[in-house]
């Protein structure tokens, strides 16, 4: 059998947690890195993988995402500080995406915040912000450290989940609330389970020691035969990404913390994550917000593109103007088209036909909707709505 | 967490909902500066200093049973002629002992008197130095043309970055104005010597080492630097520009030392209904949500305020007071940075009778400002200890001897020598040893032109920069409390979102020498304050 793992990934990149039982199920040795860590790009072909995902029952590896650990008697008064949404709110067992902005309000990452224990969160987002999050924990009674690698997260998406999480001794499966934990202690295997949503039904996210993590996977996968559990690469997921309206760091906006040029750093309203911002509270970058809400921005879109060649990167035209850019693109079987993520610069004059333009020439798009950043739980209820809080 | 407003008593209880008064933090010359332009502009003001006098480090102490003698800055080499005459502080009681202190540039066996008349200097000049006695003049001329291209944007507040487009534009015009007038070969002059070294621009202008090692003391004081590095040439300015004669350079001497020009700016603030609490020490400014909601002091008590004007290191107001977590993780990781690192030791001496020149020993010392910085080298080698943690053997020196022109401060026969002893290092702790060791240091420095100078000496007190900070608050014992430098000028002082006297939070307001435009007695920030606070009030 090959080795898929020696056979496709640079030896530079980290193995996640679960790789050794992984890859011996790939097709073909295709990978891709994310966060430094590399994930198979696919198991089987794409058609059969969006299937999956919208059918069935199907899981992919998410183990690479930056988590720490947050915990002290002011834990939730610095997360509260440095997040969007009030963090102080959460209820233990419960978790929420919010965003992270640096003082000048652009996105430093879109995060999902987990209250474990009363004074005790996990913190998970794209970007590495551990130095950023220690710099702000400065003044603030609190132990911060860094998990990543140390934990495995599966992200389980399709409508036979429920059954799989029965099968695995979930009390509550597919009856927690979006954004909502359950511990599962089944034998030797333990996990949190989170259901989240409610943007993408049925996906929850499992997560579990990083020492327990293959004994873990193949329990998995062996109870998952009953309801088809099938792996997805990660293009599939980012195809499910971009279907659904998701920014995320480093394709619609640079982490703010990284962005060499401050063009390429947008702030959440600019991102049409303007839904996870609550100005009614304090937090750091909330002042440069405020004036943000009101200034004008390039209008982010969801957009379905004709043929399978769309690209990040490639520009939008409407007749003779060029009016935005693609930031992601990912092919969809099901549709028969490509869907892709951008912005609009300029709106296309009336009845122009607006077109992205790669190399092989234009393609005809049309826009679906805007971004739908998913609240992680319930719907936030903000007093007073900015910007495009929605 | 925060007090809500509500928590929060108006000083004098219930009643009739009085406006409530302007908070002020600290009572040194900028707090009570800001005091007295909202006072005369009709607001309600409250001064809450720590301490038991007025004046913070501009302030006069009795010596024990001595005479009153200037606490710390002993010389008024910057007071704005503006806050002078709107404030009108000779009407509020300011008197000079002496208002034209002549600058001394001392060193064994030479005398140079570099008196404020230009034709008067560079007549002196020609007989040390010959060639450099044009250029003197030269020299001169082309910092007054830059100090009246520049006295606006001095004087008014500075633009905020970030889309305060109504007061760049304002900043533009009123430099342009001036501006306009400059020739070509000034402005690119201007652009290059603003960042540059005070030994580069003194370079091009003089030969003799010993006029520059003079000059450039004046960059180097209040800066933990030496003359070869950049940025000293912007604070060789600062200290050239403004004085109490109306022309530049002088410098003078309130009749009873500085807490003398205190008390004028109290006075002043008093006489329009300001008030003043004395060891009110404040150890927090209450915060609601994104604006003030008052100050609580050391013990306990609270005040009610929409407006807190905190004259204080930003680091102390904001990270200390306000505490960290009301304000932007970027700015508070910034200001922890903010280095300030005090250099200059404040030393009084008693001595003896008057001692006389080396040079002139005939004759008792003259009234005038004393410069020890024989060459340019002597203030570089006396930094290098001072980086290590040691003090100079061989200190750069300011002093004066007030008790020639002060007569209230001749004591049975004593007089006063307050000197300025630059590049003391900021160290962590001062014993009486390493007080008395620099105390001696000095003692000989000034004894090298002053041979009867140790002889005469009585008594010594010793302020290192860390005794500095412990009395008056003043963060690492810095002159500007943080170092005035290019990146810490105009729009970016002491921050680029603290700038022109207001910071993130609505109603906090920044008036203390941290803000533009610089330390010393010039009262400008807390001027510059007040306006803003009658501009964004409407009270104007
Ligand atoms: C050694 C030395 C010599 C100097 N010599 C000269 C000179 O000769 N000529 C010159 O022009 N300049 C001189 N300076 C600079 C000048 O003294 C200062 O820049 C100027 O006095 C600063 O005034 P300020 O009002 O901004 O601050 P400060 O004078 O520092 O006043 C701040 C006040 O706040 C008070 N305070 C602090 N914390 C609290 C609190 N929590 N609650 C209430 N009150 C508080 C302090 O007690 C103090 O009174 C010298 C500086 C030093 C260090």
């Amino acid at each position: 059998m090959t080795d898929m793992w020696h056979a496709g990934a640079p030896q530079f990149w980290r193995r996640s947690p679960v790789t050794s039982v992984l890859a011996p199920l790939m097709g073909q040795a295709r990978w891709r890195v994310c966060g430094g860590v590399g994930v198979p790009a696919a198991f089987s072909s794409r058609g059969e993988e969006e299937a999956s995902l919208r059918t069935g029952a199907a899981f992919t590896d998410r183990s690479w995402l930056s988590t720490y650990l947050v915990s002290g008697a002011e834990a939730a008064r610095l997360l509260d500080r440095v997040q969007t949404r009030d963090v102080s709110q959460l209820q233990v067992g419960h978790s929420m995406r919010t965003a992270a902005v640096d003082d000048e309000g652009r996105l430093i990452d879109l995060c999902t915040v987990y209250r474990l224990e009363e004074d005790v969160f996990q913190l998970a987002g794209e970007v590495a912000i551990g130095a950023w999050l220690a710099r702000a924990a400065a003044h603030f009674a609190v132990a911060l450290e860094e998990t990543t690698g140390s934990l495995a997260c599966l992200q389980l998406v399709g409508p036979a989940i429920g059954a799989l999480l029965d099968a695995l001794g979930a009390a509550q499966g597919d009856r927690l609330a979006a954004g909502a934990m359950e511990l599962v202690e089944d034998g030797s295997l333990a996990f949190h389970l989170c259901r989240r949503g409610p943007g993408t039904p049925d996906a929850y996210e499992m997560w579990f020691s990083a020492v327990t993590a293959e004994h873990a996977m193949r329990r998995l996968l062996a109870l998952g035969e009953t309801v088809g559990l099938r792996p997805v690469g990660a293009d599939a997921f980012e195809a499910l990404r971009i279907a659904t309206g998701q920014p995320r760091a480093f394709a619609e906006f640079e982490p703010a913390i990284l962005a060499r040029e401050r063009a390429h750093a947008r702030t959440p309203f600019a991102c049409g994550a303007g839904g996870l911002v609550d100005l009614d509270k304090p937090f750091s970058g909330r002042r440069a917000l405020l004036a943000a809400a009101r200034a004008p921005a390039p209008r982010p879109v969801r957009l379905a593109i004709e043929g399978f060649a769309a690209a990040r990167g490639q520009s939008l035209r409407a007749g003779a103007s060029l009016v935005g850019v693609l930031t992601s693109a990912a092919v969809s079987p099901s549709r028969g088209a490509s869907l892709a993520l951008g912005f609009l610069d300029a709106e296309p004059a009336p009845g122009a036909a607006l077109e992205a333009v790669g190399a092989a020439g234009p393609m005809r798009a049309r826009i679906l909707g805007a971004f739908e950043p998913d609240p992680g739980g319930p719907k936030p209820r903000f007093g007073r709505r900015h910007g495009d809080g929605g | 967490m925060a007090l809500e407003r509500s928590d929060l008593t108006p000083p004098g209880g219930g009643g009739e909902p009085a406006e409530r008064p302007v908070l002020v933090i600290g009572a040194g010359i900028n707090g009570l500066a800001s005091a007295a332009y909202l006072a005369r502009a009709g607001r309600r003001v409250l001064v809450l200093e720590g301490r038991n006098r007025l004046g913070g480090m501009a302030a006069s102490v009795r010596l024990d049973d001595g005479p009153v003698v200037s606490e710390c800055a002993h010389l008024v080499t910057a007071l704005h002629p503006d806050v002078m005459s709107e404030l009108g502080l000779y009407r509020h009681g300011l008197r000079f002992s002496h208002r034209r202190l002549p600058t001394m540039l001392l060193k064994p066996g030479t005398t140079l008197a570099l008196s404020e008349d230009p034709w008067e200097a560079e007549a002196a000049i020609a007989e040390i130095a010959p060639g450099d006695a044009r250029a003197y003049r030269r020299f001169l001329e082309l910092v007054r043309r830059f100090h009246e291209a520049l006295d606006p944007l001095i004087a008014n507040p500075p633009a905020r970055l970030g889309g305060d487009e109504a007061a760049l534009n304002e900043a533009a015009h009123l430099l342009g104005a001036r501006i306009g007038r400059v020739s070509e070969r000034d402005f690119a002059a201007l652009a290059t010597m603003l960042a540059a070294p005070v030994a580069e621009v003194l370079d091009g202008y003089f030969a003799s080492p010993f006029l520059k090692g003079g000059l450039a003391f004046d960059g180097v004081i209040g800066a933990f630097a030496a003359p070869s590095w950049n940025g000293t040439f912007l604070s060789f300015l600062q200290r050239r520009f403004a004085s109490v004669s109306g022309r530049w350079g002088a410098c003078g001497h309130p009749a009873g030392g500085l807490g003398a020009l205190a008390d004028a700016f109290w006075n002043a603030a008093r006489a329009n209904g300001a008030e003043l609490r004395l060891n009110a020490r404040v150890s927090r400014i209450a915060v609601d949500g994104d604006r003030v909601a008052g100050v609580v002091l050391t013990t306990g008590e609270e005040i009610a305020a929409d407006i807190v004007v905190s004259t204080l290191h930003p680091h102390a107001t904001f990270l200390e007071l306000v505490g960290a977590r009301h304000v932007d993780v970027g700015f508070a990781e910034d200001l922890a940075h903010l280095e300030s690192r005090g250099s200059v030791a404040r030393l009084t001496f008693v001595i003896e009778g008057l001692p006389r020149l080396g040079t002139h020993q005939d004759e008792p010392a003259p009234a005038g400002r004393f410069v020890i910085a024989p060459d340019l080298g002597y203030l570089e080698r006396a930094l290098t200890p001072a980086k290590f943690g040691a003090t100079p053997a061989e200190p750069a020196v300011e002093f004066a001897i007030p008790s020639v022109h002060d007569a209230s401060m001749q004591h049975e026969g004593r007089h006063i020598v307050t000197a300025l002893a630059l590049h003391a290092p900021l160290r962590a702790a001062e014993t009486d040893e390493t007080r008395a060791a620099f105390a001696d240091a000095v003692t000989q420095t000034i004894t090298r032109v002053m041979p009867d100078f140790r002889r005469r000496v009585r008594r010594a007190e010793v302020l290192m920069p860390r005794d500095i900070e412990e009395r008056f608050g003043a963060r690492g014992g810095h002159w500007h409390h943080i170092d005035l430098v290019p990146d810490q000028a105009w729009c970016l002082r002491p921050h680029a979102r603290a700038a022109a006297y207001r910071g993130p939070l609505d109603g906090l307001y920044l008036a203390g020498a941290s803000s533009h435009p610089w330390g010393g007695v010039s009262g400008l920030p807390g001027r510059g304050a007040a306006f803003a606070i009658l501009k964004d009030r409407g009270w104007g």
